[in-house]
């Protein structure tokens, strides 16, 4: 719940800013009345010129046509108030159809009769030569022009709103893979810290110069899971100190029920990688194999450089004692497995492996390979 | 009055023992580093106290409790479990977060005297399991300290029986004959094979076939005692 809560949140910022970049382009109440005005003028323009072509072009007969012109944009105007106000754009297909079909003839019919009686009464029309057909034919005319007129009205919306869409559709992509990999940057166990901190305050008694030295390490280890909270990568050294220090800390309370061995190839040290993942992983091996052995176990963390594919890769092999039943295995959703897999799937897509196996029913073995990309090699 | 400490953490316990020292009424008696060494100690020094970690390697503090037939007053002592905290019923519980707060100690140790003083007249003999012994339940994600006079009726279901209390029926792993012989029988009686039910919890009573009865208890439960277990009840009642 509070998940979606907050990839809606985004998600409306990133609309808003949508929506407020479009502004510094033409409104869309400007844009509407150029399109009316030069439709409309086209439509008079060409419909004189073929007259004109013809036969012979009285003025009467041109203010007549610019009035027919001044109220078909009065009259489309109205209609698209009613469109707007009755939000027939929000109608399926099959009400629209014949409201708009509706809509075009009675408009056509009013323009029509105005334009009738305008051209009737200023003599441009000769009277002897007047039937019934054709003001029928004018008004079937001009509401066809209307029609099209309504077509290309919701051709245009129809079109917009497809973009729309697709837009809305790429940004709710977006926050929702950028809220993933937040949520997904594995953050310090708190059942980890408050155990640490009754530790040192039971050192403190015990011997001082022990309880300094682990209080420095939490307080390394607290700075860098904030400040990994705002990267995306960090070189493979720095993710490894702090793995250190985590694991003496753990060593204090675990005492000699923890060993560990940690081995990062020279090589591999300024390579990039994704903050806490190894932290998460070694966390991992210490709640659900060490801590729960009574006589505890070993921890080893081992980097290498490898080609596969003609490509070169950073393996990080974590391997711990315990086991891990069938069950476990294949549903690892509590053991921050899941959680690894998807930041690295959303991070280098096929690119990256993962694995987690037992290993002759002592000790359990994480696997990661990550590729090395040019630029942060 | 006499403590147990539970922790697989040396330094815990240390602190916790260290902490503890103000308060004389109070005595740690022992100190157990897992489950098994705490179950083994309870029955040794049988404490009227035990501060326990839940997260323990091995068994959880949890699963100890459930292998208790009684179980003594309990602290739980835990860095940040707020999932395992909340499975219980609010009230029935107390708890220490570590680092432990001197206190948040001081106020729940005087509350446990407290109420120890008030009980300790009706101390009963340890084998036997008094309505006013607590046992442990637990149920998926539910848990509860069950006082025995809360439980109206004990049902058998193959190697576990059923609890009935309030509006809960959890399943423990007991057999009824084992219940029955540790029950005490002022309070508890076997009804017939299936059932044991709790006598201050009945209604009403009638002839049932075969020279059995029929028992209703207050909740509405109806439970069949047999022939040669009414024969019995009445001697009990009549007396």
């Amino acid at each position: 719940m509070n998940t979606d809560f907050k990839i809606t949140q985004n998600f409306n910022t990133a609309v808003k800013k949508e929506k407020s970049t479009g502004k510094m382009k033409l409104s869309r109440k400007k844009i509407y009345w150029i399109s009316q005005l030069t439709g409309w003028s086209l439509f008079v323009l060409i419909n004189l010129l073929v007259i004109a072509s013809f036969e012979e072009l009285p003025w009467q007969r041109i203010l007549v046509w610019i009035f027919l012109g001044a109220t078909g944009i009065f009259f489309t105007h109205l209609l698209r108030r009613i469109i707007r106000k009755k939000s027939w754009l929000g109608l399926p297909l099959k009400k629209i159809i014949p409201r708009v079909i509706t809509a075009s003839f009675i408009t056509g019919i009013v323009i029509y009769a105005l334009v009738f009686a305008a051209s009737y009464f200023s003599g441009t029309m000769n009277r002897d030569e007047l039937t019934v057909g054709m003001p029928i034919a004018g008004a079937i005319n001009t509401s066809g022009v209307i029609f099209l007129w309504s077509l290309i009205y919701f051709a245009v919306h129809y079109l917009e709103n497809y973009k729309k869409k697709e837009i809305e559709s790429l940004i709710w992509e977006a926050a929702v893979k950028d809220y993933e990999l937040k949520t997904l940057k594995s953050q310090l166990n708190p059942h980890f810290m408050f155990n640490a901190m009754n530790s040192i305050r039971a050192l403190i008694e015990e011997d001082r110069e022990a309880a300094k030295a682990a209080l420095t390490k939490l307080s390394n280890i607290l700075r860098y899971s904030l400040q990994m909270e705002k990267m995306e990568s960090v070189p493979l050294e720095e993710e490894m100190e702090t793995v250190r220090n985590y694991l003496d800390l753990e060593r204090i309370r675990f005492e000699d029920r923890l060993k560990y061995t940690l081995y990062v190839d020279p090589q591999s040290e300024n390579i990039e990688i994704p903050p806490m993942m190894i932290q998460t992983l070694v966390e991992n091996g210490i709640k659900h194999g060490i801590s729960k052995r009574t006589t505890g176990g070993e921890i080893d963390v081992k980097t290498s450089l490898q080609i596969a594919n003609g490509k070169s890769q950073l393996k990080i092999e974590i391997e711990n004692s315990g086991h891990l039943s069938a069950n476990e295995l294949k549903n690892s959703s509590g053991f921050g497995i899941n959680n690894t897999k998807h930041r690295l799937n959303l991070l280098y897509g096929e690119e990256a492996k993962f694995s987690l196996k037992n290993i002759n029913g002592e000790k359990v073995l994480a696997e990661v390979e990550i590729p090395i990309h040019a630029s942060t090699g | 009055m006499k403590a147990l400490i539970v922790d697989d953490e040396r330094l815990a316990r240390t602190e916790l023992k260290r902490l503890l020292t103000p308060f004389k009424d109070l005595q740690v008696v022992g100190e157990a580093v897992n489950a098994e060494d705490a179950a083994e100690k309870i029955n040794q020094l049988r404490p009227d106290l035990i501060f326990l970690d839940i997260q323990m390697p091995g068994k959880s503090g949890f699963d100890l409790l459930e292998e208790l037939d009684s179980v003594p007053t309990v602290v739980f002592t835990t860095a940040y479990d707020e999932y395992a905290l909340k499975a219980f019923e609010y009230n029935a519980l107390d708890y220490l977060l570590k680092p432990i707060e001197p206190q948040r100690l001081e106020d729940t140790v005087k509350k446990i005297i407290e109420k120890s003083r008030k009980k300790s007249a009706v101390e009963s003999d340890k084998e036997i399991l008094a309505e006013t012994d607590q046992v442990f339940v637990k149920d998926g994600d539910r848990c509860w300290f069950v006082k025995l006079e809360r439980v109206r009726l004990f049902e058998s279901e193959g190697n576990y029986v059923r609890l009935f209390f309030e509006e809960n029926k959890p399943l423990i792993l007991r057999t009824l004959n084992y219940l029955d012989e540790r029950l005490d029988s002022k309070t508890f009686f076997r009804a017939n094979r299936k059932h044991i039910i709790n006598l201050k919890w009945i209604d009403s009573i009638e002839p049932w076939l075969n020279g059995g009865l029929l028992v209703k208890l207050k909740d509405g439960h109806k439970v069949e005692v047999s022939r040669r277990q009414a024969v019995k009840f009445k001697d009990m009642l009549s007396l």
